[in-house]
Protein backbone atom coordinates (compact mmCIF):
# COMPACT_ATOMS: atom_id res chain seq x y z
CA UNK A 1 0.00 0.00 0.00
CA UNK A 2 1.38 3.41 -1.02
CA UNK A 3 0.61 6.85 0.43
CA UNK A 4 -2.08 8.52 -1.64
CA UNK A 5 0.30 11.21 -2.94
CA UNK A 6 2.43 8.47 -4.55
CA UNK A 7 -0.26 6.06 -5.73
CA UNK A 8 -1.76 8.75 -7.99
CA UNK A 9 1.49 8.81 -9.96
CA UNK A 10 0.84 5.17 -10.94
CA UNK A 11 -2.08 6.38 -13.03
CA UNK A 12 0.07 9.06 -14.69
CA UNK A 13 2.57 6.32 -15.57
CA UNK A 14 -0.22 4.07 -16.92
CA UNK A 15 -1.51 6.99 -19.00
CA UNK A 16 2.00 7.50 -20.37
CA UNK A 17 2.10 3.89 -21.57
CA UNK A 18 -1.36 4.21 -23.14
CA UNK A 19 -0.11 7.28 -25.05
CA UNK A 20 2.99 5.38 -26.15
CA UNK A 21 0.68 2.56 -27.32
CA UNK A 22 -1.30 5.12 -29.30
CA UNK A 23 1.90 6.31 -30.98
CA UNK A 24 2.97 2.75 -31.79
CA UNK A 25 -0.52 2.14 -33.27
CA UNK A 26 -0.05 5.21 -35.48
CA UNK A 27 3.41 3.95 -36.49
CA UNK A 28 2.09 0.44 -37.15
CA UNK A 29 4.33 -1.28 -34.55
CA UNK A 30 1.96 -4.12 -33.64
CA UNK A 31 4.15 -6.02 -31.22
CA UNK A 32 5.16 -2.91 -29.27
CA UNK A 33 1.49 -1.91 -29.05
CA UNK A 34 0.57 -5.09 -27.16
CA UNK A 35 3.45 -4.81 -24.67
CA UNK A 36 2.88 -1.09 -24.05
CA UNK A 37 -0.82 -1.66 -23.44
CA UNK A 38 -0.09 -4.57 -21.11
CA UNK A 39 2.42 -2.52 -19.08
CA UNK A 40 -0.09 0.34 -18.86
CA UNK A 41 -2.78 -2.10 -17.70
CA UNK A 42 -0.50 -3.54 -14.97
CA UNK A 43 0.33 -0.03 -13.64
CA UNK A 44 -3.34 0.91 -13.86
CA UNK A 45 -4.29 -2.20 -11.83
CA UNK A 46 -1.68 -1.29 -9.18
CA UNK A 47 -3.18 2.22 -9.05
CA UNK A 48 -6.71 0.85 -8.54
CA UNK A 49 -5.57 -1.59 -5.84
CA UNK A 50 -3.83 1.22 -3.96
CA UNK A 51 -6.79 3.52 -4.47
CA UNK A 52 -9.11 0.95 -2.90
CA UNK A 53 -6.84 0.25 0.08
CA UNK A 54 -4.88 3.42 0.99
CA UNK A 55 -7.30 4.28 3.82
CA UNK A 56 -6.30 1.10 5.66
CA UNK A 57 -9.41 -0.89 4.72
CA UNK A 58 -10.39 -2.44 1.39
CA UNK A 59 -13.14 -0.38 -0.29
CA UNK A 60 -14.32 -2.26 -3.42
CA UNK A 61 -16.32 0.68 -4.75
CA UNK A 62 -13.14 2.79 -4.83
CA UNK A 63 -11.61 0.15 -7.18
CA UNK A 64 -14.72 0.13 -9.36
CA UNK A 65 -15.52 3.86 -9.51
CA UNK A 66 -16.41 4.62 -13.16
CA UNK A 67 -13.93 7.45 -13.84
CA UNK A 68 -10.90 5.18 -13.35
CA UNK A 69 -12.39 1.70 -13.82
CA UNK A 70 -13.84 2.53 -17.27
CA UNK A 71 -10.39 3.14 -18.85
CA UNK A 72 -9.17 -0.05 -17.09
CA UNK A 73 -11.97 -2.08 -18.74
CA UNK A 74 -11.20 -0.51 -22.12
CA UNK A 75 -7.49 -1.25 -21.65
CA UNK A 76 -8.30 -4.88 -20.80
CA UNK A 77 -10.45 -5.12 -23.96
CA UNK A 78 -7.69 -3.50 -26.03
CA UNK A 79 -5.05 -5.91 -24.64
CA UNK A 80 -7.37 -8.83 -25.42
CA UNK A 81 -7.97 -7.52 -28.94
CA UNK A 82 -4.29 -6.86 -29.60
CA UNK A 83 -3.24 -10.31 -28.33
CA UNK A 84 -5.39 -12.34 -30.72
CA UNK A 85 -4.80 -12.37 -34.44
CA UNK A 86 -8.55 -12.67 -35.10
CA UNK A 87 -9.25 -9.31 -33.47
CA UNK A 88 -6.40 -7.34 -35.01
CA UNK A 89 -8.89 -4.88 -36.50
CA UNK A 90 -9.84 -3.88 -32.96
CA UNK A 91 -6.33 -2.59 -32.19
CA UNK A 92 -7.62 0.93 -32.85
CA UNK A 93 -9.46 0.66 -29.49
CA UNK A 94 -6.32 2.32 -28.14
CA UNK A 95 -7.77 5.63 -29.47
CA UNK A 96 -10.96 5.72 -27.33
CA UNK A 97 -8.91 4.24 -24.45
CA UNK A 98 -6.50 7.20 -24.57
CA UNK A 99 -9.42 9.66 -24.70
CA UNK A 100 -11.19 8.06 -21.70
CA UNK A 101 -7.90 7.85 -19.73
CA UNK A 102 -7.26 11.54 -20.46
CA UNK A 103 -10.76 12.37 -19.15
CA UNK A 104 -9.97 10.35 -15.98
CA UNK A 105 -6.76 12.33 -15.56
CA UNK A 106 -8.84 15.50 -15.28
CA UNK A 107 -10.99 13.97 -12.50
CA UNK A 108 -10.11 14.19 -8.78
CA UNK A 109 -8.17 11.02 -7.88
CA UNK A 110 -9.51 10.85 -4.30
CA UNK A 111 -12.18 8.32 -3.35
CA UNK A 112 -15.81 8.75 -2.38
CA UNK A 113 -16.05 8.23 1.39
CA UNK A 114 -17.38 4.78 2.30
CA UNK A 115 -20.81 4.66 3.91
CA UNK A 116 -23.02 1.94 5.41
CA UNK A 117 -25.03 2.16 2.17
CA UNK A 118 -22.12 0.98 0.03
CA UNK A 119 -21.15 -1.91 2.32
CA UNK A 120 -22.78 -4.68 0.28
CA UNK A 121 -21.88 -7.08 -2.50
CA UNK A 122 -24.72 -5.57 -4.55
CA UNK A 123 -23.07 -2.14 -4.81
CA UNK A 124 -19.76 -3.68 -5.95
CA UNK A 125 -21.58 -5.95 -8.45
CA UNK A 126 -23.55 -3.00 -9.74
CA UNK A 127 -20.42 -0.93 -10.46
CA UNK A 128 -18.55 -3.90 -11.90
CA UNK A 129 -21.23 -4.79 -14.46
CA UNK A 130 -22.32 -1.20 -15.11
CA UNK A 131 -18.82 -0.01 -16.02
CA UNK A 132 -18.02 -3.21 -17.94
CA UNK A 133 -21.19 -2.64 -19.99
CA UNK A 134 -20.18 0.97 -20.69
CA UNK A 135 -16.79 -0.25 -21.92
CA UNK A 136 -18.44 -2.82 -24.22
CA UNK A 137 -20.87 -0.20 -25.58
CA UNK A 138 -17.98 2.21 -26.22
CA UNK A 139 -16.03 -0.55 -27.98
CA UNK A 140 -19.16 -1.39 -30.03
CA UNK A 141 -19.66 2.27 -30.98
CA UNK A 142 -16.01 2.61 -31.95
CA UNK A 143 -16.10 -0.60 -33.96
CA UNK A 144 -19.23 0.60 -35.81
CA UNK A 145 -17.50 3.90 -36.57
CA UNK A 146 -14.68 1.89 -38.17
CA UNK A 147 -17.32 -0.09 -40.08
CA UNK A 148 -19.03 3.07 -41.38
CA UNK A 149 -16.06 5.34 -42.06
CA UNK A 150 -13.28 2.96 -43.09
CA UNK A 151 -15.59 0.28 -44.56
CA UNK A 152 -14.14 -2.22 -42.13
CA UNK A 153 -15.91 -5.54 -42.82
CA UNK A 154 -15.87 -6.63 -39.18
CA UNK A 155 -19.35 -7.22 -37.73
CA UNK A 156 -17.93 -7.60 -34.23
CA UNK A 157 -19.90 -4.65 -32.87
CA UNK A 158 -23.08 -6.76 -32.72
CA UNK A 159 -21.47 -9.22 -30.26
CA UNK A 160 -20.11 -6.31 -28.22
CA UNK A 161 -23.64 -4.84 -28.02
CA UNK A 162 -25.11 -8.23 -27.05
CA UNK A 163 -22.66 -8.79 -24.17
CA UNK A 164 -22.80 -5.12 -23.19
CA UNK A 165 -26.57 -5.45 -22.94
CA UNK A 166 -26.33 -8.63 -20.85
CA UNK A 167 -23.80 -6.97 -18.49
CA UNK A 168 -25.96 -3.86 -18.32
CA UNK A 169 -29.04 -5.93 -17.45
CA UNK A 170 -27.10 -7.66 -14.65
CA UNK A 171 -26.07 -4.18 -13.41
CA UNK A 172 -29.72 -3.14 -13.42
CA UNK A 173 -30.89 -6.09 -11.29
CA UNK A 174 -28.02 -5.82 -8.79
CA UNK A 175 -28.56 -2.05 -8.65
CA UNK A 176 -32.30 -2.55 -8.11
CA UNK A 177 -31.71 -4.99 -5.23
CA UNK A 178 -29.14 -2.59 -3.69
CA UNK A 179 -31.57 0.33 -4.04
CA UNK A 180 -34.43 -1.72 -2.54
CA UNK A 181 -32.44 -2.89 0.48
CA UNK A 182 -31.00 0.55 1.19
CA UNK A 183 -33.65 3.01 0.07
CA UNK A 184 -36.80 0.83 0.03
CA UNK A 185 -37.52 1.05 -3.70
CA UNK A 186 -35.86 -0.57 -6.72
CA UNK A 187 -36.46 2.48 -8.88
CA UNK A 188 -36.05 6.14 -7.98
CA UNK A 189 -37.31 9.03 -10.07
CA UNK A 190 -33.85 10.61 -10.19
CA UNK A 191 -31.45 11.38 -13.07
CA UNK A 192 -29.22 8.34 -12.46
CA UNK A 193 -32.03 5.75 -12.59
CA UNK A 194 -33.74 7.45 -15.53
CA UNK A 195 -30.43 7.55 -17.46
CA UNK A 196 -29.99 3.81 -16.81
CA UNK A 197 -33.48 3.03 -18.07
CA UNK A 198 -32.80 5.29 -21.10
CA UNK A 199 -29.62 3.35 -22.00
CA UNK A 200 -31.32 -0.03 -21.44
CA UNK A 201 -34.27 0.84 -23.73
CA UNK A 202 -31.93 2.25 -26.38
CA UNK A 203 -29.79 -0.90 -26.61
CA UNK A 204 -32.90 -3.11 -26.43
CA UNK A 205 -34.05 -1.25 -29.57
CA UNK A 206 -30.64 -1.76 -31.22
CA UNK A 207 -30.83 -5.52 -30.55
CA UNK A 208 -34.34 -5.69 -32.05
CA UNK A 209 -33.32 -3.88 -35.26
CA UNK A 210 -31.81 -7.14 -36.56
CA UNK A 211 -35.26 -8.77 -36.65
CA UNK A 212 -36.81 -6.05 -38.82
CA UNK A 213 -37.43 -6.81 -42.48
CA UNK A 214 -35.73 -3.55 -43.47
CA UNK A 215 -32.63 -4.35 -41.38
CA UNK A 216 -29.17 -3.74 -42.74
CA UNK A 217 -25.72 -3.60 -41.15
CA UNK A 218 -25.39 0.12 -41.83
CA UNK A 219 -28.51 0.99 -39.79
CA UNK A 220 -27.32 -1.11 -36.86
CA UNK A 221 -23.84 0.45 -37.03
CA UNK A 222 -25.40 3.94 -37.17
CA UNK A 223 -27.48 3.27 -34.06
CA UNK A 224 -24.49 1.77 -32.27
CA UNK A 225 -22.56 4.97 -33.05
CA UNK A 226 -25.48 7.05 -31.71
CA UNK A 227 -25.25 4.91 -28.57
CA UNK A 228 -21.57 5.86 -28.24
CA UNK A 229 -22.54 9.55 -28.35
CA UNK A 230 -25.27 8.96 -25.75
CA UNK A 231 -22.85 7.10 -23.44
CA UNK A 232 -20.32 9.95 -23.79
CA UNK A 233 -22.94 12.61 -22.96
CA UNK A 234 -24.23 10.68 -19.93
CA UNK A 235 -20.67 9.95 -18.68
CA UNK A 236 -19.68 13.63 -18.89
CA UNK A 237 -22.95 14.59 -17.17
CA UNK A 238 -22.31 12.16 -14.30
CA UNK A 239 -18.64 13.11 -14.00
CA UNK A 240 -19.60 16.81 -13.76
CA UNK A 241 -22.15 15.93 -11.07
CA UNK A 242 -19.59 13.94 -9.06
CA UNK A 243 -16.82 16.55 -9.30
CA UNK A 244 -18.34 18.64 -6.51
CA UNK A 245 -18.71 15.70 -4.10
CA UNK A 246 -16.64 15.23 -0.95
CA UNK A 247 -13.58 13.02 -1.52
CA UNK A 248 -10.79 11.52 0.55
CA UNK A 249 -7.23 11.75 -0.69
CA UNK A 250 -7.42 14.55 -3.26
CA UNK B 1 -58.88 -14.75 -53.17
CA UNK B 2 -59.64 -13.62 -49.64
CA UNK B 3 -56.97 -11.41 -47.95
CA UNK B 4 -56.20 -11.22 -44.23
CA UNK B 5 -59.06 -10.02 -42.03
CA UNK B 6 -59.02 -6.48 -40.53
CA UNK B 7 -58.43 -8.03 -37.06
CA UNK B 8 -55.46 -9.92 -38.45
CA UNK B 9 -54.07 -6.76 -40.06
CA UNK B 10 -54.55 -4.82 -36.81
CA UNK B 11 -52.73 -7.51 -34.81
CA UNK B 12 -49.91 -7.53 -37.38
CA UNK B 13 -49.53 -3.79 -36.95
CA UNK B 14 -49.69 -3.93 -33.14
CA UNK B 15 -47.18 -6.74 -32.91
CA UNK B 16 -44.80 -5.50 -35.58
CA UNK B 17 -41.07 -5.34 -34.93
CA UNK B 18 -40.89 -1.91 -36.56
CA UNK B 19 -43.38 -0.53 -34.00
CA UNK B 20 -41.44 -2.22 -31.20
CA UNK B 21 -38.15 -0.57 -32.22
CA UNK B 22 -39.76 2.87 -32.55
CA UNK B 23 -41.50 2.56 -29.18
CA UNK B 24 -38.22 1.56 -27.48
CA UNK B 25 -36.34 4.46 -29.10
CA UNK B 26 -39.07 6.93 -28.14
CA UNK B 27 -39.15 5.56 -24.58
CA UNK B 28 -35.38 5.98 -24.43
CA UNK B 29 -35.65 9.60 -25.59
CA UNK B 30 -38.51 10.23 -23.14
CA UNK B 31 -36.42 8.81 -20.27
CA UNK B 32 -33.51 11.05 -21.23
CA UNK B 33 -35.81 14.09 -21.16
CA UNK B 34 -37.06 12.89 -17.75
CA UNK B 35 -33.48 12.65 -16.49
CA UNK B 36 -32.92 16.29 -17.51
CA UNK B 37 -36.11 17.45 -15.75
CA UNK B 38 -35.34 15.53 -12.54
CA UNK B 39 -31.77 16.85 -12.58
CA UNK B 40 -32.98 20.45 -12.42
CA UNK B 41 -36.03 19.91 -10.19
CA UNK B 42 -34.81 17.47 -7.57
CA UNK B 43 -37.12 18.82 -4.82
CA UNK B 44 -40.20 18.20 -6.95
CA UNK B 45 -39.38 14.65 -8.05
CA UNK B 46 -37.63 13.26 -4.93
CA UNK B 47 -40.88 12.52 -3.01
CA UNK B 48 -42.29 10.62 -6.03
CA UNK B 49 -40.17 7.56 -5.24
CA UNK B 50 -41.94 7.17 -1.90
CA UNK B 51 -45.50 8.02 -2.90
CA UNK B 52 -48.14 6.64 -5.26
CA UNK B 53 -48.55 8.76 -8.39
CA UNK B 54 -51.99 10.00 -7.28
CA UNK B 55 -50.66 11.10 -3.87
CA UNK B 56 -47.60 12.73 -5.42
CA UNK B 57 -49.74 14.64 -7.91
CA UNK B 58 -52.11 15.79 -5.18
CA UNK B 59 -49.42 16.77 -2.66
CA UNK B 60 -46.58 18.07 -4.81
CA UNK B 61 -46.90 18.08 -8.56
CA UNK B 62 -50.39 19.10 -9.74
CA UNK B 63 -49.35 22.75 -10.02
CA UNK B 64 -46.42 22.04 -12.34
CA UNK B 65 -47.80 20.45 -15.55
CA UNK B 66 -44.92 21.93 -17.57
CA UNK B 67 -42.44 19.98 -15.40
CA UNK B 68 -44.21 16.61 -15.28
CA UNK B 69 -45.74 16.10 -18.75
CA UNK B 70 -43.01 13.61 -19.69
CA UNK B 71 -44.20 11.14 -17.00
CA UNK B 72 -47.55 10.80 -18.78
CA UNK B 73 -46.02 10.38 -22.23
CA UNK B 74 -43.70 7.77 -20.70
CA UNK B 75 -46.64 5.86 -19.19
CA UNK B 76 -48.38 6.02 -22.58
CA UNK B 77 -45.31 4.71 -24.42
CA UNK B 78 -44.81 1.86 -21.96
CA UNK B 79 -48.51 0.95 -22.17
CA UNK B 80 -48.19 0.69 -25.98
CA UNK B 81 -44.91 -1.22 -25.61
CA UNK B 82 -46.64 -3.62 -23.22
CA UNK B 83 -49.43 -4.27 -25.74
CA UNK B 84 -46.92 -4.69 -28.58
CA UNK B 85 -44.92 -7.15 -26.44
CA UNK B 86 -48.06 -9.12 -25.46
CA UNK B 87 -49.03 -9.56 -29.13
CA UNK B 88 -45.45 -10.65 -29.95
CA UNK B 89 -45.48 -13.24 -27.16
CA UNK B 90 -48.78 -14.70 -28.32
CA UNK B 91 -47.69 -14.98 -31.96
CA UNK B 92 -44.11 -16.10 -31.38
CA UNK B 93 -44.96 -18.41 -28.46
CA UNK B 94 -47.92 -20.18 -30.07
CA UNK B 95 -46.01 -20.74 -33.30
CA UNK B 96 -43.01 -22.26 -31.49
CA UNK B 97 -45.18 -24.33 -29.15
CA UNK B 98 -46.86 -25.94 -32.17
CA UNK B 99 -43.43 -26.86 -33.60
CA UNK B 100 -41.79 -27.99 -30.34
CA UNK B 101 -41.60 -31.71 -31.25
CA UNK B 102 -40.22 -30.97 -34.67
CA UNK B 103 -37.53 -28.67 -33.23
CA UNK B 104 -36.35 -30.98 -30.46
CA UNK B 105 -35.88 -29.96 -26.83
CA UNK B 106 -32.51 -28.20 -27.15
CA UNK B 107 -33.40 -26.05 -30.14
CA UNK B 108 -36.87 -25.35 -28.72
CA UNK B 109 -35.37 -24.27 -25.37
CA UNK B 110 -33.24 -21.68 -27.20
CA UNK B 111 -35.85 -20.51 -29.71
CA UNK B 112 -38.46 -19.99 -26.99
CA UNK B 113 -36.11 -17.65 -25.06
CA UNK B 114 -37.10 -14.39 -26.83
CA UNK B 115 -40.78 -15.09 -26.02
CA UNK B 116 -39.84 -15.81 -22.38
CA UNK B 117 -37.70 -12.63 -22.18
CA UNK B 118 -40.63 -10.64 -23.59
CA UNK B 119 -42.98 -12.26 -21.06
CA UNK B 120 -40.63 -11.29 -18.22
CA UNK B 121 -40.43 -7.74 -19.57
CA UNK B 122 -44.23 -7.58 -19.61
CA UNK B 123 -44.42 -8.82 -16.00
CA UNK B 124 -41.78 -6.22 -14.94
CA UNK B 125 -43.67 -3.43 -16.71
CA UNK B 126 -46.94 -4.50 -15.06
CA UNK B 127 -45.18 -4.66 -11.68
CA UNK B 128 -43.85 -1.12 -12.08
CA UNK B 129 -47.31 0.01 -13.16
CA UNK B 130 -48.87 -1.58 -10.07
CA UNK B 131 -46.22 -0.01 -7.79
CA UNK B 132 -46.99 3.37 -9.29
CA UNK B 133 -50.60 3.35 -8.10
CA UNK B 134 -50.82 0.95 -5.16
CA UNK B 135 -48.99 0.03 -1.96
CA UNK B 136 -48.40 1.53 1.45
CA UNK B 137 -45.53 3.92 2.21
CA UNK B 138 -44.70 5.72 5.42
CA UNK B 139 -41.63 7.57 6.67
CA UNK B 140 -41.05 8.03 10.39
CA UNK B 141 -38.24 9.84 12.15
CA UNK B 142 -38.05 8.22 15.59
CA UNK B 143 -35.77 8.03 18.61
CA UNK B 144 -35.35 4.95 20.83
CA UNK B 145 -38.56 4.53 22.79
CA UNK B 146 -40.54 6.03 19.90
CA UNK B 147 -43.42 4.08 18.32
CA UNK B 148 -45.31 3.86 15.07
CA UNK B 149 -48.39 1.91 13.99
CA UNK B 150 -48.86 -0.14 10.86
CA UNK B 151 -52.26 -0.29 9.08
CA UNK B 152 -52.71 -3.96 10.17
CA UNK B 153 -52.68 -2.83 13.82
CA UNK B 154 -49.07 -3.82 14.57
CA UNK B 155 -47.29 -1.48 16.94
CA UNK B 156 -43.60 -1.04 16.14
CA UNK B 157 -41.27 0.42 18.76
CA UNK B 158 -37.61 1.29 18.43
CA UNK B 159 -35.89 -0.36 21.40
CA UNK B 160 -32.43 1.05 20.77
CA UNK B 161 -30.11 2.28 18.05
CA UNK B 162 -26.37 2.08 17.63
CA UNK B 163 -23.92 3.93 15.40
CA UNK B 164 -20.39 2.68 14.82
CA UNK B 165 -17.72 4.96 13.37
CA UNK B 166 -14.51 4.17 11.46
CA UNK B 167 -11.35 4.26 13.53
CA UNK B 168 -8.85 4.40 10.65
CA UNK B 169 -7.05 7.76 10.47
CA UNK B 170 -8.23 8.64 6.94
CA UNK B 171 -11.86 7.82 7.74
CA UNK B 172 -12.12 9.03 11.33
CA UNK B 173 -15.58 10.28 12.29
CA UNK B 174 -17.38 8.64 9.34
CA UNK B 175 -20.28 6.28 9.94
CA UNK B 176 -19.35 2.63 9.47
CA UNK B 177 -22.50 0.89 10.61
CA UNK B 178 -25.93 1.95 11.73
CA UNK B 179 -28.19 -0.57 13.47
CA UNK B 180 -31.17 -0.71 15.76
CA UNK B 181 -33.56 -3.09 17.47
CA UNK B 182 -37.30 -3.00 16.76
CA UNK B 183 -40.05 -4.68 18.74
CA UNK B 184 -43.37 -5.68 17.15
CA UNK B 185 -46.69 -6.21 18.94
CA UNK B 186 -49.92 -7.27 17.30
CA UNK B 187 -52.47 -8.69 19.79
CA UNK B 188 -50.84 -11.70 21.39
CA UNK B 189 -47.95 -11.81 18.91
CA UNK B 190 -44.73 -10.10 19.90
CA UNK B 191 -41.27 -10.22 18.32
CA UNK B 192 -37.96 -8.41 18.39
CA UNK B 193 -35.86 -7.90 15.25
CA UNK B 194 -32.51 -6.31 14.51
CA UNK B 195 -32.55 -3.72 11.72
CA UNK B 196 -29.63 -2.09 9.91
CA UNK B 197 -28.82 0.02 6.89
CA UNK B 198 -29.18 -2.36 3.89
CA UNK B 199 -30.65 -4.91 6.29
CA UNK B 200 -34.42 -4.32 6.34
CA UNK B 201 -36.92 -6.15 8.52
CA UNK B 202 -39.85 -7.99 6.89
CA UNK B 203 -43.07 -8.24 8.87
CA UNK B 204 -46.53 -9.38 7.66
CA UNK B 205 -45.87 -8.24 4.10
CA UNK B 206 -44.33 -4.93 5.22
CA UNK B 207 -40.68 -4.10 4.77
CA UNK B 208 -39.05 -1.68 7.19
CA UNK B 209 -35.85 0.02 6.05
CA UNK B 210 -33.43 1.93 8.24
CA UNK B 211 -32.33 5.20 6.78
CA UNK B 212 -29.80 7.21 8.79
CA UNK B 213 -31.18 10.49 9.94
CA UNK B 214 -29.17 13.59 9.08
CA UNK B 215 -29.42 14.66 12.70
CA UNK B 216 -27.33 11.67 13.68
CA UNK B 217 -23.81 13.07 13.84
CA UNK B 218 -21.96 11.21 16.58
CA UNK B 219 -21.11 7.67 17.61
CA UNK B 220 -22.72 5.49 20.23
CA UNK B 221 -26.17 4.56 21.40
CA UNK B 222 -29.68 5.87 20.98
CA UNK B 223 -29.46 8.27 18.06
CA UNK B 224 -32.65 9.27 16.18
CA UNK B 225 -33.18 7.35 12.97
CA UNK B 226 -35.47 7.48 9.97
CA UNK B 227 -37.52 4.39 9.18
CA UNK B 228 -39.23 3.81 5.84
CA UNK B 229 -42.17 1.39 6.03
CA UNK B 230 -43.42 -0.08 2.77
CA UNK B 231 -45.87 -2.64 1.50
CA UNK B 232 -45.33 -3.15 -2.20
CA UNK B 233 -45.96 -6.76 -3.23
CA UNK B 234 -44.97 -5.96 -6.82
CA UNK B 235 -41.34 -5.30 -5.84
CA UNK B 236 -40.60 -8.98 -5.16
CA UNK B 237 -42.24 -9.95 -8.47
CA UNK B 238 -40.18 -7.32 -10.35
CA UNK B 239 -36.86 -8.40 -8.81
CA UNK B 240 -37.34 -12.18 -9.19
CA UNK B 241 -38.66 -11.82 -12.74
CA UNK B 242 -35.74 -9.58 -13.70
CA UNK B 243 -33.32 -12.18 -12.31
CA UNK B 244 -35.06 -14.96 -14.27
CA UNK B 245 -35.02 -12.81 -17.41
CA UNK B 246 -31.24 -12.42 -17.19
CA UNK B 247 -30.80 -16.18 -16.74
CA UNK B 248 -32.91 -16.79 -19.89
CA UNK B 249 -30.96 -14.07 -21.74
CA UNK B 250 -27.67 -15.78 -20.86
CA UNK B 251 -28.98 -19.20 -21.99
CA UNK B 252 -30.17 -17.66 -25.26
CA UNK B 253 -27.02 -15.74 -26.19
CA UNK B 254 -24.65 -18.51 -25.09
CA UNK B 255 -26.48 -21.02 -27.30
CA UNK B 256 -27.61 -18.82 -30.19
CA UNK B 257 -24.19 -18.62 -31.83
CA UNK B 258 -23.51 -22.35 -31.45
CA UNK B 259 -26.88 -23.34 -32.93
CA UNK B 260 -26.67 -20.86 -35.81
CA UNK B 261 -23.18 -22.18 -36.61
CA UNK B 262 -24.44 -25.79 -36.56
CA UNK B 263 -27.43 -24.98 -38.77
CA UNK B 264 -25.16 -23.14 -41.22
Amino acid sequence: MLPNSIYASLFYAAFGFYLAALLSFAAGWRRALTYLLLTGLILHTAFLINRASFTGIWIPVAFLEPSFFLPWCLAALAVGAASFEAFQAARSLVIPLSAVALAALLQPHGIMPPSPFSDTVFSASFFLFDVAAYALFIAAGWSSLMHLVFKNKSKGFHSLIVWGFVAYSIAQITGAVWSYLGWSTPFHWNPKHLQSACIWCFYAAVLHIRFMKQWNMKTEAGLSLAGLVMIAVISVWNAAHETGMQRIGG
Amino acid sequence: MKGPSPVHKFMDLCGSMRLNVWLLLLASLNLFIGAVYTNFNFQLFAPFSNLTIQDWLELHAHAYPEQIWWIFTLIGLFAMLGFNTAVCILREGSDLWARRKQLGWRLFSVRICPALIHLCFLVILTGHGASLVTGFRQTADIAPGGKLSLPDGTEVAMVNSNTQLYEEEALKGMTKKSTGVLSFRNGETTATRRIGVLNPVFWNGYSIHLFMSKRQTGPGQNARMTLIVKKEPAVAVILWTFGFMIAVMLWYYLNETKILRRLA
